[in-house]
């Protein structure tokens, strides 16, 4: 049903609109008030009310004749079927309509009406009016054993009372029957409504989830063809760079004849800032590698020791030169770390990067490597076929986690979720402090998500940082994820 | 508009529409007022929330003519606020006139403008061509400060198609005046859509008798035309 046929429709029939039950105890209490029967039949003639008062026995008598019988149905029929429709006029005029029983007997009957619209009739009756003197000769005569007496007996449980008494009546309770009938149609309308518009803003979400979907796959296509991009670009920054650094590196040894100092001075300064640009390239493409999700790992078993000493030496000559000191601590008893060699030391390398670059001189870098057992800080959502986790908390797990700690500027809260993100720089300013291009640590997250592990920073501003890594540990942990999806 | 010629009954759909609070449903609780006790349907209102229509409001006015054909007016509001979009344009589904309700305070203009074309708009969306249906426009709340002057409206007027009224709908004036031009247009297209007064045999005077004879007309510009 759409919208206009709610407003339009004639309201659904009288049982639908009302409840029968509240009916029925309205027009008992009217019936047992005034001692006087009600019945209400709705517009196709299905009995909605029935009840009688005192005129059972009297009536029964009566229909225990044969005529009677005959002329008792006649009047039933005749009273049922009486039309409001041919009536002419304004139908909210239309008077009560009175039916004579030819017992002397009276019915009063009241159309219901809602907005111009037949929805059923009230019937009152039978009473006995109280201008009726005698029994009528009909009645007397419809059987020779008929007796007078004992009918006017019967008579004397019905109501007798003035039928002006009784159309106030009856208009009263029509009149509350009807209040009975607008309340459902407001109910009805009201209901209805409520199901149409939260129809039409269902479409309406459906339409826009479809459009936001479309916007969706551009944006992802658009985001593949910038990765691409940026991986070609990359590689081909990258090759004249290496013949950049490569000649600036034979003439420093010599190869084609001696410089002088100053000369050797400034191809020192070439070589080392095509060595700062070739990192950057090299960021670039990890992480554009990664966000176009072709990067595979190739775990093996991983010597702690080995790494951390390559990657401490990677950043050794950075950290001198600021005066800082670098302490390793490595536990006694680790689990076996199954990881990707190369990824692994990049991180370490990255983080201490970062501590450097942000550690004022003579400051204090220091490398942990523990064992961790607990429960993952970013659950990944549990669903009942992922039997890895519980659906309401994170299991344990057994860990080995890296933290690099330094006592260095610190980051402060806002910041500590952006800082993972690509191209996200704390200070973003022109005029920064603090050089990089803001891939570190995005690429650090993504390595480490690759192995199925977890990366998170402690720190407060100006009480430094410690950035914890998470490997699962065992041989079989980090076999399953090959391949780095995008980051995002 | 539902005609259903075997039983000889007109259903007619009036909205009145209008951003929130310009008075749509007090032009319709002065008409009820208006109308008399005894012969008017209820004024019914579908879900309110701080005294602000959700869904809509509706009140029937039904007359029979001469020639026996029952007449079915059946007046709406849409709610004013912007969220109930789409019970506006449910509610306008199958409308056959309305009566756009601005509030002629100057801070309300964007939103008069809006509603316009939010409606014209809403119109469409229901298959609804806004040049064919009959529109008038009131320009209410004219005992306000800092409204449109007399002159603006005036000059409104000469620019637009639709007839303008100015009323003061919560002390009912100007209420009946909306109804009245509304319905003379109504009638009009009636007539040409469908050849209404021959076919059914109802002229316009008896039309407009038949909506406003029981309606108090006392103070109203349109009691000299019922006269």
């Amino acid at each position: 049903m759409d919208g206009a046929a709610i407003m339009w429709d004639r309201p659904p029939p009288l049982k639908e609109l009302v409840d029968i039950g509240s009916l029925a105890e309205v027009c008992r209490s009217f019936a047992e008030l005034y001692g006087i029967g009600v019945r209400v039949y709705d517009v196709d003639g299905a009995r909605l009310v029935d009840l009688r008062m005192g005129n059972i026995d009297f009536c029964g008598y009566v229909f225990g004749k044969a005529k009677g019988q005959h002329l008792c149905t006649a009047t039933v029929q005749e009273i049922k079927s009486s039309s409001f429709r041919s009536a002419s006029g304004d139908p909210r005029h239309e008077a009560i309509v009175r039916h004579t029983c030819f017992t002397g007997l009276r019915y009063l009957t009241l159309p219901l009406l809602h907005e111009m619209d037949l929805l059923g009739k009230i019937i009152m009756g039978p009473f006995l009016p109280d201008d009726l003197e005698r029994l009528p000769d009909e009645l007397c005569s419809i059987s020779q054993d008929f007796d007078s007496e004992e009918a006017t007996r019967l008579l004397s449980g019905l109501r007798r009372a003035p039928e002006e008494t009784i159309r106030k009546v009856l208009a009263q309770l029509g009149s509350i029957i009807e209040v009975m009938v607008h309340s459902g149609y407001k109910v009805h309308l009201t209901s209805t409504m409520h199901i149409e518009s939260v129809t039409a803003t269902h479409h309406e979400l459906l339409d826009k989830n479809q459009r936001l979907e479309e916007s969706l796959d551009k944006l992802r296509e658009l985001d593949r063809l910038k990765s691409n991009f940026l991986a070609t670009v990359s590689h081909e920054l990258r090759t004249p760079l290496t013949s950049i650094i490569g000649y600036s590196e034979m003439l420093l040894e010599g190869l084609v004849g001696d410089m002088s100092q100053e000369q050797r001075q400034h191809v020192a300064t070439i070589m080392a800032k095509g060595d700062e640009l070739l990192q950057l390239i090299v960021s670039i493409l990890d992480i554009s590698k990664i966000e176009s999700g072709t990067v595979s790992l190739m775990p093996v078993e991983l010597d702690l020791i080995e790494l951390t000493e390559t990657a401490v030496s990677t950043i050794k000559p950075h950290a001198q030169k600021k005066h800082l000191s670098i302490r390793t601590h490595l536990a006694r008893e680790l689990p076996v770390l199954h990881a990707d060699k190369d990824k692994v030391r990049q991180c370490i390398v990255n983080l201490l990067a970062n501590a450097v670059k942000f550690t004022p001189d003579q400051g204090e870098i220091e490398i942990l490597i523990e064992p961790y057992v607990g429960a993952r800080r970013h659950a990944p959502p549990a669903s009942a076929s992922d039997s890895g986790y519980f659906l309401f908390e994170a299991l344990d797990e057994e860990f080995i986690r890296i933290t690099v700690r330094d006592n260095g500027i610190g980051i402060d809260s806002k910041q500590k979720e952006r800082i993972f993100d690509t191209f996200y720089q704390v200070d973003s300013s022109s005029t920064r402090a603090f050089g990089g291009a803001g891939l570190g640590l995005s690429i650090v997250k993504a390595y480490v998500e690759a192995h199925g592990g977890e990366v998170w920073v402690d720190s407060a501003p100006g009480r430094g940082s410690a950035f914890s890594l998470l490997f699962p540990a065992g041989r079989e942990a980090n076999s399953k994820a090959q391949s780095i999806a995008g980051s995002s | 508009m539902q005609l259903n010629a075997a039983e000889r009954e007109l259903t007619l759909k009036v909205v009145y529409y209008g951003p929130g609070l310009s008075g749509k449903t007090t032009n319709l609780q002065a008409i009820h007022a208006r109308l008399d006790p005894n012969v008017r349907g209820r004024l019914m209102t579908l879900d309110t929330a701080d005294d602000r229509t959700l869904f809509f409001d509706m009140m029937p006015v039904f007359f029979q003519t001469a020639s026996g054909l029952k007449v079915r007016l059946k007046l709406f509001t849409v709610p004013g606020q912007a969220m109930h979009d789409s019970t506006r344009r449910l509610v306008l589904q199958g409308v056959d006139a309305v009566a756009f309700i601005a509030d002629s305070q100057i801070n309300q203009s964007k939103a008069n403008n809006a509603y316009w074309s939010d409606l014209l708009k809403n119109l469409q969306q229901n298959g609804i061509s806004p040049g064919e249906i009959p529109i008038v426009i009131q320009f209410n709340k004219r005992d306000l400060p800092e409204t449109r002057t007399d002159e603006e409206i005036e000059g409104l007027r000469l620019k637009g198609k639709e007839p303008i009224f100015s009323a003061v709908a919560i002390r009912g004036i100007g209420v009946l005046e909306t109804l009245h031009g509304l319905m003379l247009l109504t009638f009009a297209r009636l007539e040409k859509k469908l050849d209404f007064g021959r076919k059914f045999g109802v002229t316009e005077e008896e039309f407009m008798r038949g909506i406003f004879r029981n309606l108090d007309l006392e103070d109203s510009d349109i009691e000299a035309a019922f006269g």
